[in-house]
């Protein structure tokens, strides 16, 4: 991927079809987490109307309301804003950590990347939604913790992505001309390679954006969620009680996860296809 | 054949997961160090659950007065003998609790895998033998919609759907209380109220196999054995079944092995939503209890049952595909 590909970039995701079509559902997304609080600007924890109300039975909450008659629409749009801002920082950690792992492993080789890689199978042995519960429920539910714990859990695949691109790279011509004129080991690392190293990494972490937010919605759903902030996994926790009267209470805010996992997933899908051409489609 | 390789394979593959082992104990007591409060806050549960005498006999047994290595040591010496500690909730030893939910556990993970794995062959055949077809748009569209389908969430809709809307099947429990039964009728019993949380739990990976199955198949049609059958004259039934699907097989067998942590993990989540009684539901009762100790030896022992499928896997792969050499060493 060198520079002169760039412009063709965009041109390549935006022919491409579920780059397209993520893009719209992730621009819907994200209108609703920024406008939304001026259209329902209510509490998302007060009772704003009788409770149980169904969606369009009253229009001033157009969702509906909960068991408590909290506003399901305020509710959604905290979601929102939860939901993206934590599988947004949840995902800058697990990139940190797998790039860091994975350039050290890779670029290095022999020892440190035997024992490197001998930590990123244990990331993967342990059951990683245990791992992130037991995290979580040790140092106390919050929106933190939650961040900390996901990411601590998610970064195992971009370690072994980003070690492999390591591996071909460092040793490509540009790398050994770089070593030849007498760059140290850093500028290396962080000049030539990981530059090129990034692409399928971005690829990747929108991926885990989207596990990132479906983990937090099932955190929250046990009762790990941070107990002052309503996220999606919240209110379907909440709901789960009156779930045959009012299945709409969970129904809603899981059919937002889906919608956002869904956007991340086909986002995530185009960027691969468009930053490996090579790459067909299996 | 190389069965003579067998068993030096088995005896190196059983070494390799000795560090697995020590890795997964050394998470846990980093966690249990890194956790607010000193060791034995943590593992005697919060809020005074133990007795004051009980907790100064831990203290000094667990030896927090002496440096850390030496804790350590002593901590691996009681995971080795599987000593998971005691919790003080629900007044049984931490092992005994796990041991006791375990079965229920392993027959939602092999009934989902099992529907799974032929669920999904069957799906993944359809598509690659008629490429571009509904049925193959269709598959991608399930298997978009069911990577962003939260498993919990799932489960859910599928007791509004099944259970309160319909009336078809139970919408929680293993059993039905109170009910006497005979044995068959019991077997009956549970498999109805297994049918939710099974096809609930084996959706996701239904849909990677089917697409696993799919790419593979349409890969070995290219293949050169493929054509030979075919000039000689086989059927296409006969190629697609006996010639293509049985290679298919092999990724889905790597697969399983890659999945046997996060189908752990989705347990957790689908036997919370259906009230199994298993591994899962006592992880969320943990939770619910704060009941620290219960959760650490959870995600211990949850480890080590991965680290044991995945050996499985490992065996099963060298006793069904004849050209992996289990002599060899990594390529």
């Amino acid at each position: 991927m060198s520079a002169s590909a760039q412009p063709g970039l965009l041109w390549r995701l935006s022919v491409n079809r579920s780059a397209a079509g993520g893009a719209v559902l992730l621009a819907l997304i994200l209108a609703l987490a920024i406008i939304g609080p001026l259209l329902w600007p209510g509490d998302p924890w007060e009772m704003a109307a009788p409770p149980m109300l169904w969606p369009g039975e009253d229009m001033a909450n157009p969702l509906g309301t909960d068991v408590m008659g909290r506003d399901l629409a305020a509710g959604l749009v905290s979601g929102a804003r939860v939901s993206l801002m934590i599988g947004l920082v949840s995902t800058l950690i697990a990139a940190g950590i797998g790039t860091l792992f994975g350039a050290l492993g890779g670029f290095y080789g022999g020892s440190v990347d035997a024992v490197l890689m001998r930590v990123t199978e244990l990331f993967q042995t342990v059951p990683s939604f245990v791992l992130a519960v037991v995290l979580v429920a040790v140092f106390r539910p919050s929106v933190a913790t939650a961040v900390l714990a996901i990411g601590i859990v998610s970064w195992p695949a971009t370690a072994r992505l980003v070690r492999a691109q390591f591996l071909l790279l460092r040793e490509r011509e540009f790398v050994l001309a770089g070593e030849t004129i007498g760059m140290g080991t850093p500028r290396l690392i962080l000049t030539q390679i990981l530059p090129n190293a990034l692409p399928p990494v971005i690829a990747m972490s929108t991926l885990t954006i989207a596990h990132a937010i479906q983990t937090e919605a099932a955190l929250s759903f046990l009762g790990l969620g941070d107990p002052n902030v309503m996220s999606w996994g919240t209110i379907i926790g909440g709901g789960r009680e009156q779930l045959a009267e009012a299945w709409y209470v969970c129904g809603l805010p899981g059919i937002a996860v889906v919608v956002t996992v869904l956007a991340f997933n086909l986002l995530g899908e185009g960027l691969n296809d468009a930053l490996n051409p090579h790459l067909q489609r299996r | 054949m190389k069965r003579r390789g067998l068993r030096p394979f088995v005896l190196r593959r059983l070494w390799q997961v000795v560090p697995v082992l020590f890795g997964i104990a050394a998470l846990n007591f980093l966690i249990l160090q890194l956790a607010p409060g000193d060791v034995v806050d943590v593992l005697a549960g919060e809020a005074g659950a133990a007795t004051p005498e009980y907790m100064a006999q831990l203290r000094a047994a667990f030896g927090l007065d002496r440096p850390l290595p030496v804790q350590f040591l002593h901590y691996l010496g009681n995971l080795a003998t599987l000593d998971l500690g005691f919790s003080f909730r629900l007044n049984m030893p931490v092992l005994g609790l796990i041991m006791t939910r375990l079965p229920a556990t392993l027959l939602l993970m092999t009934s989902a895998l099992a529907i799974a794995v032929v669920a999904g062959s069957l799906l993944g055949v359809l598509a690659a033998t008629r490429v571009g077809s509904w049925a193959d748009t269709a598959l991608s569209w399930f298997v978009l919609l069911t990577y962003a389908v939260p498993t919990f969430w799932l489960g859910l809709m599928a007791i509004v759907l099944f259970s309160a809307g319909l009336g078809w099947l139970p919408s929680g429990g293993m059993y039905t209380v109170g009910a006497g039964h005979g044995a068959l009728a019991m077997i009956g019993d549970v498999a109805l109220h297994l049918i939710l949380p099974a096809v609930t739990l084996s959706t996701f990976y239904m849909a990677v196999y089917a697409r696993l199955v799919r790419s593979s198949m349409l890969e070995l049609y290219g293949a050169d054995f493929i054509r030979t059958a075919r000039a000689k004259g086989a059927g296409e039934w006969r190629i697609t079944l006996v010639h293509a699907f049985r290679n298919a097989l092999l990724p889905m067998v790597t697969m399983l092995a890659y999945q046997s942590a996060s189908l752990l993990s989705g347990a957790v989540l689908v036997e919370t939503v259906f009230s199994w009684p298993g591994l899962g539901r006592l992880a969320y009762e943990a939770i619910r209890t704060r009941d620290l100790n219960l959760l650490l030896g959870i995600l211990f022992f949850s480890s080590v049952v991965v680290v044991l499928v995945n050996l499985l896997v490992d065996l099963l792969y060298v006793l069904i595909d004849p050209r992996v050499d289990p002599a060899g060493r990594r390529a």
